[in-house]
């Protein structure tokens, strides 16, 4: 019932909506076709437990293996490690653990997942709703709990991640709004949740004064925002914070169990105006909050801005009429359990995605991931991998700035993070050495074995790596009849070609 | 990204084609080339807190007592004869550096475009435009003034980062590099080289012109690194034995950009990155730290090249300055107005901008921008274009 594509499309689309193709994936997906692929993984389940498995078998990132896994364990349970007085007296180690899982995990289910579109939206959303383990030791404990509530959503409904983001403890610790108070309210959350997260800089106007200059939407919203808006909305989270054992004005003492908590006497319960709406003074608990998110996850800008986002993002190239159809979907199924799972196939069943032209540079996460599914590698990441990783210009959930970590090539193809990025892909291909899948391959001619490697690696851009890497192994005193480790050489230089590194 | 710098790009930024190839042979070809070193603190530094106007009754009244200097705390500059700028303690290095006629201070400095958004003016200081309306694409103003000022050779800028800083972006003599300890060989040795140099000789994609730059310009700089008897790369041991170690990160990265100077005569730009200035919380100790980290680093840098055979100016620059009034949260809104300052040295140099005090707007109710923010009274531009005279007069304008 769905369009027939070629194998060399499929290659295309497993690189942009997935994490690479594995050996044979293009071929079963060509024949598959493009729609039935895109159903089976819109319906892929949130869970996987043959990947989680795969994770519980990792060795222990701590000194300590006999400590339990953070990954798998609730917020509350890791409060212990949210506690930064002097007296906790916690090594730097402990803390570190649970975001060292997290970046662990995130990198086998990339490589492993069946769910590919759901991880790519799931790194989608991370980057877009960033917060940072550099930031603190608070946020980096509740990393685990944030990958938990996007990865719910990632499919599902914007204005419930966004919900699920603006109640989050990384969020209110990482956007300092868990300290934010009525009287001088703190504006980082409300500035980057306005800006970064839904209407975009694009819809920035400036200077409060210029506010009474913004056309209206039909139906009195403002097109646009200002600096007033951003004021005011801060007013409206204030109170939304993270209980962590505080004792408020005229109340009895928070829990400490670091569970998101909205605190009355820190709410500005006044009049306020945003985007032009009046939001009524004295609304009841979380009213003012929740009213700002609908305003913006309603907004067209915000449709705009993250469609076309997601489309950069998945397509690469400028692709207008896939933007359009997102857009339209997006705003449509807003209140749909799965509108965001409605956008992205509206954004991916179309030819963009398959277009040559298409596709943009590869990030460190992507390359890693690509690798390991091009050449089924025996895959058990390590510390020493992400400190690669960190030098290529990517480490998962370190990027320190709110606008999450670019898209854009530039910091990833400097001197030394092209360098990092091709020490990093030989070493890859190395020390465990290859697939049993490439072992028939020992011993057969050079040429017929970077021509396989190519082919599972490149795809339709094979020949000319293919062809330049032998030509050099043998003038560099290569054996023409490569052995196990000299396969796994080879297949470093396929990965460290420049066709590998754009999708 | 463009990775070339195309000839209308000079053209647009006001540089007559054939004068920019001109210079390139001879301006410089007669006197050392100079080197402008930008340290970008990404994040807004609160330049009231770093710099306040101690005896201003407007900012005692309105800024909590933590989050400013003052003249009990602050270090006395005497730069100016109305207002008593301190210096916040962290900051002791640069004091020295202003007495010694080696500092200039713009306390009021910024975007003209009245923004409070981090990415638009990082995004503006970049390109060197004032303006949403200008845009924001185009190469970097460093990466532009580079290509121009600098005599042949094949590195004309460097970013000590993985990644070229936007403001270098689009020159096509720029490199990226983090750390030059262990060399910079290629990965796989001869083989890799081979390798490597056959996969990047052609291909598609934007990787491929980037590699060919990348493993032409780590072997022109790794054949300059100074090595043992084995071939093992030797420390950079900095001059007059200026320490970079207690700035940490920040300190390495001034190394490497110290040590890329000094094997590199044709060097004429190079960025820097500081973040962790963003304090909407926690402001006292957390800016307290990274001033810390910031004074240590220049101290060291302006040490150690005291004696560089050419002239050189570090700019220190932030996308804009925080709020008069503090947040309940211990912290600093995003305002306007920042504190840019320029830093210089160089064998026999004689600062001209030594101890020049930019323009102050001041702090009144009808001083402040929408009544809340230290005034754009410096376009960032003006401090950029009289560095960029001061420092080579005879080289090309910025526009």
């Amino acid at each position: 019932m769905s369009a027939r594509l070629s194998s060399d499309a499929a290659f295309r689309l497993l690189g942009r909506a997935g994490y690479g193709a594995r050996p044979g994936e293009a071929e079963a997906l060509a024949r598959q076709g493009l729609g039935a692929w895109l159903e089976s993984q819109l319906a892929a389940p949130v869970v996987e437990p043959a990947v989680e498995a795969a994770i519980d078998r990792l060795d222990a990132p701590a000194e300590d293996p006999a400590q339990p896994r953070t990954l798998r364990q609730p917020l509350s349970a890791l409060a212990p490690l949210m506690d930064t007085s002097p007296e906790a007296r916690l090594p730097p180690e402990a803390r570190a653990r649970p975001r060292l899982e997290l970046q662990l995990a995130t990198l086998v289910r990339k490589a492993r997942a069946a769910g590919q579109l759901r991880e790519r939206l799931v790194e989608f959303w991370h980057d877009h709703f960033n917060v940072s383990f550099l930031a603190g030791p608070r946020v980096a404990v509740a990393l685990p709990d944030y990958d938990r509530r996007i990865r719910t959503q990632a499919l599902g409904n914007f204005r419930a991640l966004l919900e699920a983001t603006a109640t989050a403890p990384a969020m209110l610790y990482y956007l300092n709004n868990q300290s934010s108070r009525a009287g001088a309210p703190n504006e980082n959350y409300a500035r980057e949740l306005i800006e970064l997260h839904t209407l975009g800089r694009a819809a920035y106007r400036g200077a409060a004064a210029d506010g009474a200059a913004v056309p209206l939407l039909p139906g009195g919203v403002a097109a646009q925002y200002v600096d007033g808006d951003v004021w005011e909305a801060a007013r409206a989270f204030t109170g939304w914070s993270v209980a962590a054992g505080q004792v408020a004005e005229g109340q009895r003492r928070l829990p400490d169990d670091f569970a998101f908590a909205y605190v009355a006497p820190w709410h500005d319960g006044h009049r306020k105006q945003v985007l032009g709406q009046v939001l009524a003074p004295f609304a009841p608990a979380m009213a003012d909050g929740r009213r700002v998110l609908d305003l913006l996850a309603f907004h067209p800008a915000t449709a705009r801005f993250v469609c076309g986002k997601l489309a950069r993002f998945l397509i690469g190239g400028p692709a207008p009429a896939a933007e359009a159809r997102a857009e339209a979907v997006f705003r449509t199924q807003r209140e749909a359990p799965d509108q965001l799972a409605h956008t992205v196939r509206a954004l991916v069943d179309g030819p963009e995605i398959l277009a040559p032209k298409a596709g943009r540079l590869r990030r460190p996460l992507d390359v890693v991931a690509a690798a390991v599914r091009a050449f089924d590698l025996p895959f058990a990441p390590n510390r020493a991998l992400l400190r690669q990783m960190a030098a290529a210009g990517q480490e998962p959930f370190g990027w320190p700035a709110p606008d999450g970590q670019p898209l854009d090539a530039g910091p990833y193809l400097g001197a030394s993070a092209l360098r990092a990025r091709w020490a990093m892909l030989g070493t890859l291909t190395r020390p465990a050495g290859l697939a049993p899948s490439l072992a028939p391959l020992v011993g057969r001619p050079v040429a017929e074995v970077t021509g396989r490697l190519a082919a599972l690696a490149l795809g339709p851009e094979a020949a000319r790596p293919a062809r330049l890497i032998a030509e050099v192994w043998l003038a560099e005193g290569g054996g023409p009849a490569p052995d196990q480790a000299a396969l796994g050489r080879l297949a470093g230089w396929v990965l460290a070609a420049p066709e590998f590194q754009a999708l | 990204m463009p990775l070339t710098l195309h000839r209308r790009d000079l053209a647009r930024l006001g540089y007559g084609v054939a004068a920019a190839a001109g210079l390139r042979g001879l301006a410089f070809a007669a006197q050392p080339a100079p080197l402008l070193i930008v340290v970008n603190l990404r994040g807004g530094w609160d330049g009231l807190h770093v710099l306040s106007p101690a005896n201003d009754r407007d900012f005692v009244e309105l800024r909590a007592e933590a989050l400013r200097t003052t003249e009990a705390s602050g270090l006395r500059l005497d730069a100016s004869p109305s207002v008593d700028f301190r210096l916040h303690p962290e900051g002791a290095a640069l004091a020295g550096l202003w007495r010694a006629g080696r500092l200039a201070i713009w306390p009021a400095a910024g975007v003209p475009q009245p923004t409070r958004s981090h990415f638009e003016a990082q995004a503006l200081l970049a390109v060197g435009h004032g303006a949403r309306a200008e845009g924001e694409s185009g190469p970097g103003w460093l990466g532009v003034w580079a290509e121009a000022a600098a005599p042949p050779g094949r590195i004309a800028a460097v970013s000590a980062a993985g990644g070229l800083a936007p403001m270098l972006a689009g020159g096509r003599r720029g490199l990226a590099v983090s750390a030059l300890d262990g060399g910079l060989g290629l990965p796989g040795g001869a083989v890799g080289a081979a390798m490597l140099g056959a996969l990047y000789g052609g291909g598609p994609g934007p990787a491929a012109p980037a590699g060919r730059e990348a493993i032409a310009a780590l072997a022109t700089l790794d054949a300059k690194l100074a090595r043992d008897a084995e071939g093992r790369v030797l420390p950079y041991r900095p001059a007059q034995g200026a320490d970079y170690q207690p700035a940490e990160g920040f300190g390495r990265a001034l190394a490497t950009v110290a040590e890329t100077a000094r094997l590199t005569p044709g060097l004429v730009a190079a960025t820097v990155e500081l973040g962790g200035w963003d304090t909407h919380d926690g402001q006292a100790g957390r800016l307290a730290g990274r001033l810390r980290v910031l004074a240590a680093g220049l101290d060291a840098l302006a040490t150690d090249l005291a004696d560089l055979p050419r002239p050189w100016t570090l700019l220190v620059v932030s996308e804009f300055g925080r709020r008069l009034r503090a947040n309940r949260s211990g912290g600093t809104d995003h305002g306007r107005a920042g504190l840019m300052l320029a830093c210089a040295g160089g064998a026999g140099r004689r600062f001209g901008l030594a101890r020049h005090l930019g323009a102050w707007p001041g702090l009144a109710p009808d001083a402040l921008e929408e009544g809340v923010d230290l005034r754009v009274a410096t376009d960032y531009r003006a401090v950029l274009r009289q560095v960029v005279v001061e420092l080579a007069p005879a080289g090309p304008k910025l526009p």
